[in-house]
C-alpha cells in the first residue's frame, strides 16, 4: 500500500514570516538556489529583513507569480512584461558589470552561418517569458524573417542543454549565463547572433513592502560587495557558476529598463504561450 | 563384564549402525554450529545492509528531491516519495519542511517469511535514516527514510535455508560416501563371520582372503593363522582319539585282563578280559579295593602290592588271586608303574593272564611223568630212550646197571656212533648196542 500524506504542522518560526525572494531561474533550480541562498542569508542578517528563497518549476509559472505580485522581491525581468506590470514592482538594485545581451548560439561544428540557415531548424529557448532568451532573439528572428520550430528548456541552462545534447541545432540564450555554463560544462559554442546590450536583470521589490525594508534590502544588496563576508559570499556563489567578476549589486531604477519595457511591448509570437 | 549378562542394547547395534549414528550426531551438532554462526553471520550482514541500502538509497533520491524542494514543488516532491517508497525493504519515506509541512509515503508491507524465533533472534529492528536538504547554506527540511527490517530477517533466513539445504546435501553426500566406505571396510569383518561359522561348523580348512584395510587384514591373517592351528590341533586330536579308540578297543577286546588301580590300590579301569577271568563287571570292580581280587587268608600279599604301587616298581610275578565266585585262580601278571599325562605318578596298570589251566596241566604232565619214571625205574629191564638224532635222552638203572654207563654220563650222547654198539665210559660198549638196533624210531 501506497500512500502520501500530507499535513501541516504549526509553523516554527519566530515572529514575521519571511519576504519572499523570487528568482527567475536561469540554471538549474538547484544551482539558482546554490547562489542565491547564502546571499540572501546574508542581505537578510544585514537589512534585518528575512528574506525566503522562492523558485518556480518554470520560467512560465515563475513570471505569472511575478504578474500576481506573490514575491516581496524578485530578481527577474519579467515584471516588465506588459501583463505583469501591474504588480507594481520597483527596480532597487542590479547586479554590477556588463549588461546582457540575447544570444543565439551553435555548437562550434554547425554548418549553420547565419540566422537563415536556422530557417525551419530546431532552436531552443528558455521560457516564453525570458527576456534575453527568447523575447529579444525571437524578434530578431522574426524581423529577418526566419521561422524556426522553437523548444523550450524550461530556463536558460535548460536551453543550453538542449542544445549540448544535440536535440536543438541553436539555443537562445543569456550571453552572461552562456558564457558561465560553457566554461562550467566545457562547451564550444559558436555565437550566430547577438544583441544589443541590455541591463542585467534587476532586483525588484512589490508595493506591499514597506520603504523601509526595501531600502533596508536595497542598501544590503549594493554594499554586498563591499564588506569582506558579502565579497566572499559572492565569491563563492559566482565560482559556482563560473561568473566573472565584478561581483554584486549596484543601485538601480526603472528608468534603467526602458529599453527592456520596449522590447516586452513590442512582443513576440510566444507571447501567448 | 559379566559374560552372561546380555548384551546392552547398545551393543546390538552394527558397527555400520554406530557409525551413523555417531556421523549423524556429528554432523547435526556441526550443522547446529555453522548454522548458528552463520545466522549471526548473515544477520550482521543484513543489519549493516540494510543500513547501507538505507543510506544509499537516501542518497540517491535527496538529489533529485532537493530540486523540487527548493522550486517547492510538493506534487512532484510527494510522487518522488512515493516512488521511493516502492522499494522492497522501505517501510516509509518522509518529508518535513522548515515550516513543519510533512509529506509521507509508507511502503508495501513485506510479509514475513521468517519464523518468529529467528526474528527475535536476529534483533534486526527497523532502520531510519535522516538528511536535511540544505543548499547554500539554508535547510530546506528533513528527508528520512525508514526500513523495516522485514525484507532483510527474510533475507537472512532464506540464507540461513540455503546454508542448511548445503549443510544436508553435504552430509547426505557424506553419510553416502561413509556408507560406501565402511561396506567396503566391513567386507572382510563379513567374511570373516562366515568363515567363523564354517570353522565352528567343522570345516576347519576355512580361510579368508588377508584384504582390505591394513588392521582387516592383520585380523584376516590372524584369523587364518588360528584356523591352521586350530585344524593341526583338530587333526592331531582326531589321530590321537583314533589311536586311543584303537588302544581302548585293543584293551577292552584283549583276552588277557587289563586293569588299572590308583596309589591307594582302588581299581580305576577293568576290561572285558577282567570281568571274563574275575567275574566283575566294570561297574562292580571299577572303584572297588584290589583286595577284592586276594585271599583273605594272605593280609601281606595285598601290603606287598600297596607298597609295590606306591613305590612304581615293575614286576612280572605269578600269583593266586580270587574271583567274584570265591575260586581262586592262578594268574600271570605283568605289572608296571601309572603315570598320567604330566608325568605324575598316579597308579599301576596290569596285565593278567589266567594260567590256571596250564598250571593245572603242567601239575599233571608233572605227575604222569613222575609216575612214568618210577615205573621205568622199577623195571628189571634197561630202557634207553633217544631222540631222533640217536642221542640219549633216558636211561633207566636197568640199562645203566646194563650198559655200565650212568644215566648222567650217557644223556646226550649219540648211541651208536660214539662209542659202537658196545662200551661205556669205563671201556664198556654204548648202551645203544645192547638196548637197541638199528630202529630209527629211538625205541626199542
Amino acid at each position: 500500500m501506497l500512500g502520501v500524506a500530507l499535513a501541516l504542522l504549526p509553523a516554527a518560526g519566530h515572529g514575521a514570516p519571511p519576504r519572499e525572494f523570487g528568482v527567475v531561474t536561469q540554471r538549474s533550480a538547484l544551482l539558482t538556489a546554490s547562489y542565491w541562498n547564502p546571499i540572501l542569508a546574508w542581505v537578510s542578517s544585514k537589512s534585518g529583513v528575512a528574506l525566503e528563497l522562492k523558485l518556480n518549476k518554470s520560467g512560465a509559472e515563475h513570471s505569472a507569480m511575478v504578474g500576481r505580485g506573490t514575491f516581496d522581491f524578485v530578481y527577474t525581468n519579467h515584471n516588465f512584461k506588459p501583463d505583469n506590470e501591474a504588480a507594481g514592482y520597483r527596480v532597487i538594485a542590479k547586479p554590477r558589470g556588463a549588461g546582457i545581451r540575447g544570444e543565439i548560439v551553435l555548437l562550434e561544428d554547425s554548418p549553420v552561418r547565419d540566422l537563415a540557415g536556422l530557417r525551419g531548424r530546431t532552436v531552443a529557448f528558455p521560457h516564453a517569458a525570458a527576456f534575453v532568451g527568447y523575447q529579444v532573439p525571437m524578434q530578431a528572428l522574426v524581423r529577418a524573417g526566419v521561422t524556426v520550430t522553437p523548444v523550450f528548456g524550461g530556463n536558460q541552462e535548460g536551453a543550453m542543454g538542449q542544445l549540448k545534447a544535440g536535440r536543438a541545432e541553436a539555443a537562445s540564450v543569456n550571453s552572461q549565463v552562456m558564457r558561465d555554463y560553457a566554461k562550467r560544462e566545457r562547451l564550444r559554442y559558436r555565437v550566430l547572433w547577438r544583441s544589443e546590450e541590455f541591463p542585467d536583470i534587476p532586483v525588484s521589490v512589490h508595493p506591499r513592502v514597506p520603504q523601509r525594508e526595501a531600502e533596508a534590502v536595497r542598501s544590503a544588496l549594493t554594499g554586498m560587495a563591499d564588506d569582506p563576508e558579502g565579497a566572499r559570499i559572492l565569491a563563492v556563489s559566482a565560482a559556482l557558476v563560473k561568473e566573472e567578476p565584478p561581483y554584486g549589486f549596484e543601485p538601480a531604477t526603472d528608468a534603467d529598463y526602458a529599453g527592456v519595457r520596449r522590447v516586452y511591448a513590442a512582443g513576440t509570437p510566444g507571447d501567448k504561450r | 563384564m559379566n559374560p552372561g549378562a546380555p548384551p546392552s542394547r547398545s551393543c546390538t547395534l552394527s558397527i555400520r549402525a554406530r557409525l551413523l549414528l555417531v556421523t549423524l550426531a556429528t554432523l547435526v551438532a556441526c550443522s547446529v554450529l555453522v548454522l548458528v554462526f552463520a545466522g549471526r553471520e548473515f544477520t550482521a550482514q543484513a543489519r549493516a545492509e540494510l543500513a547501507d541500502r538505507v543510506e544509499r538509497h537516501l542518497s540517491l533520491i535527496a538529489e533529485p528531491m532537493t530540486a523540487q524542494v527548493v522550486v517547492g514543488d510538493y506534487e512532484v516532491l510527494a510522487k518522488m516519495l512515493d516512488e521511493a517508497a516502492r522499494r522492497t525493504y522501505i517501510a516509509e519515506v518522509s518529508w518535513v519542511d522548515s515550516h513543519g509541512v510533512v509529506l509521507r509515503a509508507l511502503g508495501e508491507p513485506v510479509e514475513n517469511v521468517a519464523p518468529d524465533w529467528f526474528v527475535r533472534w536476529t534483533g534486526i529492528a527497523r532502520i531510519a535514516r535522516s538528511r536535511a536538504i540544505e543548499v547554500g547554506g539554508k535547510v530546506y527540511g528533513q528527508l528520512t527514510i525508514a526500513a523495516s527490517a522485514v525484507a532483510h530477517v527474510n533475507q537472512a533466513w532464506d540464507r540461513v535455508l540455503t546454508v542448511g539445504e548445503l549443510l544436508l546435501l553435504a552430509s547426505g553426500v557424506l553419510l553416502a560416501i561413509q556408507q560406501l566406505v565402511v561396506e567396503r571396510a566391513l567386507r572382510p569383518l563379513a567374511q570373516l563371520s562366515a568363515a567363523a561359522r564354517r570353522l565352528g561348523a567343522g570345516d576347519y580348512a576355512a580361510r579368508i582372503p588377508a584384504r582390505g584395510p591394513p588392521e582387516l587384514a592383520a585380523l584376516a591373517g590372524a584369523f587364518n593363522g588360528m584356523a591352521a592351528n586350530l585344524q593341526r590341533v583338530v587333526t592331531s586330536l582326531r589321530d590321537a582319539l583314533a589311536h586311543n579308540r584303537l588302544l581302548a578297543t585293543v584293551v577292552e577286546q584283549s583276552n588277557d585282563a587289563i586293569l588299572t588301580k590308583d596309589l591307594d590300590g582302588r581299581i580305576t579301569s577293568w576290561n572285558r578280559g577282567a570281568e571274563r577271568i574275575f567275574g566283575y563287571a566294570a561297574s562292580e570292580a571299577i572303584g572297588a579295593h584290589v583286595s577284592i581280587l586276594h585271599s583273605p587268608g594272605k593280609p601281606g600279599e595285598l601290603d606287598t602290592v600297596i607298597d609295590r604301587v606306591r613305590n612304581a616298581r615293575p614286576a612280572v610275578f605269578e600269583a593266586e588271586r580270587v574271583r567274584k565266585d570265591g575260586s581262586l585262580i592262578t594268574i600271570a601278571s605283568s605289572v608296571s608303574p601309572l603315570h598320567d599325562e604330566a608325568g605324575r605318578h598316579v597308579g599301576e596298570i596290569s596285565v593278567i593272564r589266567d594260567i590256571t589251566a596250564n598250571k593245572q596241566a603242567e601239575q599233571a604232565l608233572f605227575v604222569a611223568r613222575e609216575r612214568a619214571r618210577v615205573t621205568l625205574d622199577a623195571l628189571g629191564e634197561g630202557v634207553i630212550r633217544v631222540d631222533a638224532g640217536e642221542r640219549i635222552e633216558y636211561l633207566n638203572p636197568a640199562a645203566e646197571r646194563l650198559t655200565g654207563w650212568r644215566a648222567d654220563a650217557a644223556l646226550g650222547r649219540r648211541c651208536a656212533r660214539a662209542t659202537g654198539p658196545y662200551g661205556g665210559s669205563n671201556g664198556s660198549r654204548p648202551p645203544c648196542a645192547t638196548a637197541m638196533g638199528r630202529n630209527r624210531d629211538g625205541w626199542s
